[in-house]
């Protein structure tokens, strides 16, 4: 039976967010973030029996950081679990929090992430793996994302102004959220194309911030959080789609390689009875301005190839045709693991965003990508959800 | 005193891979192709990622390929190479795609679909070799 409109979040939570805050740990952010989340749904500690978080790779955490994580928050958990998709898993987490609601295993289910970039005495690794990367100089997300900007502009003709035009909207939107690490830091598209090549074809700006901090979900039956301190909003649809497929070519002549990740919007869009044209707002994945054009069009919003002409003249701002990354995203709001894009788009489903928020909105079509960029093949996730109030 | 130089970072082979470094140790390149299905596959794996047959033969790759994409570091995440330098992905004759640095080519002049031809570079001060590439001489 379809799981549509069957659950809701219910409660968010958020940190605040920053380039460097040695103020707490990757564990203590994501206990920060779940206290904000049970607290915003009008819940305790003791109506939460699930909790799901992000692996934290090598942020000072390696091994039951799920468990210890429900025993430091007190709660008594039925269901606990990390999800190693990066920026993927936070939809990844939502998604498996109704399906284990469903299941009947637990009732109030947390899905959180926290993250410090600098912990004390841990130093960066070079773990087997990066065989077929490291060898040759590259490390990291940025490179290889700076290898599919190359191919999209190659084969469409997307320009680094069009890269661009969606670090500007984000920055926009920034501008009207005081918790955003880019808050009172406006930027132009002429500062855009100004700024330095990080990893070429991708500038300084096409990069997300560097962001220490936490945040969190709670999900819950429809049933119950028509109860709680909020309007719910629900869980319409959602979908994934994994695949590799700059490195392994599509094995079918008939699908581009760039429509790989779009069975995850397929799929929520199914699962919703929804097409793109019914969404309001869109929270689409954006560590990078080119993930932002691969999410647009794996979303349907455009068809492969033409989201470069899309994002210009503001149709993607607030105020334009597709409002998208209202809080500023992770290239100005901060790299939330994509947590920052549940919440905002829940808080604009609830109507609580002020001077940012869009009028009527009533449908959220949100978005995570994340994956393995040096081990191989690097592997790139995408997860889809659909929201409304 | 000399001044301290980071080594290159060399692979960590697996024991799925280890047949393909040995094989670049002895300069060539050995991909893997399916008994059953015919298809070429990299990076090293126990079964084929079209039919999921372990019938396979690992055979030596012409070394004919073409630029697939490429991306320039101007920052680096890990010191020991010198910016700004290139890592390209380069798509074999046979099909698989694969990292490497294009050698005796300046940055500037990589594009999407330039021919280029395998080679095998010593990495410096290290005894090891690693599959590169270099432009096709016309």
């Amino acid at each position: 039976m379809s799981l549509k409109d069957k659950y809701a979040i219910a409660g968010v939570g958020i940190t605040k967010l920053a380039r460097k805050n040695p103020e707490s740990s990757t564990m203590g952010f994501a206990l920060e973030g779940c206290k904000r989340a049970i607290e915003d749904a009008g819940l305790t500690k003791d109506d939460i029996d699930g909790l799901l978080l992000v692996h934290p790779s090598q942020q000072g955490e390696r091994h039951g950081f799920a468990g210890r994580a429900a025993d430091l928050l007190g709660i008594h958990s039925g269901f606990t679990s990390t999800v190693d998709a990066g920026g993927a898993t936070p939809i990844i987490l939502v998604q498996m929090a109704a399906m284990a609601i469903n299941a009947g295993i637990c009732n109030n289910v947390v899905c959180c992430y926290g993250w410090q970039n600098n912990p004390i005495d841990v130093p960066l690794g070079l773990p087997p793996g990066f065989e077929f990367t490291l060898p040759y100089g590259e490390i990291g997300a940025t490179p290889f994302l700076a290898q599919i900007a190359r191919r999209h502009m190659h084969d469409f003709g997307t320009t680094s102004q069009q890269f661009g035009a969606i670090a500007v909207a984000c920055r926009k939107h920034a501008n009207m959220n005081p918790n955003a690490q880019m808050y009172g830091r406006p930027m132009t598209l002429e500062d855009h194309q100004n700024s330095r090549w990080v990893v070429e074809p991708l500038r300084l700006f096409d990069c997300c911030a560097w962001t220490d901090g936490g945040a969190a979900v709670v999900v819950t039956s429809a049933e119950r959080a028509k109860n709680l301190k909020h309007k719910p909003v629900y869980i319409s649809g959602f979908g994934q789609a994994h695949g590799a497929p700059l490195l392994r070519p599509w094995r079918r002549p008939d699908v581009s390689d760039w429509a790989v990740w779009a069975k995850a919007g397929d799929t929520a869009y199914k699962m919703a009875k929804l097409s793109p044209k019914d969404i309001d707002i869109c929270q689409l994945y954006d560590a990078y301005t080119i993930v932002f054009i691969v999410q647009l069009e794996s979303g349907g919003f455009c068809k492969v190839g033409e989201s470069g002409p899309f994002v210009e003249d503001g149709r993607i701002e607030l105020g334009g045709e597709l409002p998208c990354n209202t809080a500023g995203g992770l290239l100005s709001e901060g790299h939330t693991f994509g947590f920052g894009h549940i919440i905002e788009a829940v808080q604009q489903l609830r109507g609580d965003c002020g001077e940012r928020q869009v009028k009527d909105a009533e449908t959220a079509y949100v978005t995570g990508f994340g994956g393995v960029v040096n081990e191989y093949p690097p592997t790139f996730s995408c997860s889809t959800m659909i929201l409304r109030r | 005193m000399a001044e301290f130089k980071i080594p290159k970072p060399l692979p960590l082979p697996s024991e799925d891979s280890k047949p393909y470094w040995d094989s670049c140790q002895r300069q060539e390149l050995l991909i893997q192709r399916c008994d059953d299905c015919g298809y070429y596959w990299l990076p090293p794996s126990i079964l084929c990622p079209r039919c999921m047959s372990t019938n396979f033969q690992r055979v030596k790759a012409s070394g004919k390929a073409k630029i697939f994409t490429w991306e320039v570091t101007h920052q680096a995440l890990y010191p020991a190479f010198d910016t700004p330098f290139h890592v390209a992905i380069v798509e074999l004759e046979e099909g698989p795609r694969m990292h490497t640095n294009i050698v005796g080519c300046k940055n500037e002049d990589l594009y999407v679909d330039m021919p280029v031809e395998l080679f095998f570079e010593k990495v410096e001060d290290q005894d090891w070799y690693l599959p590169k590439f270099k432009p096709v001489e016309s």
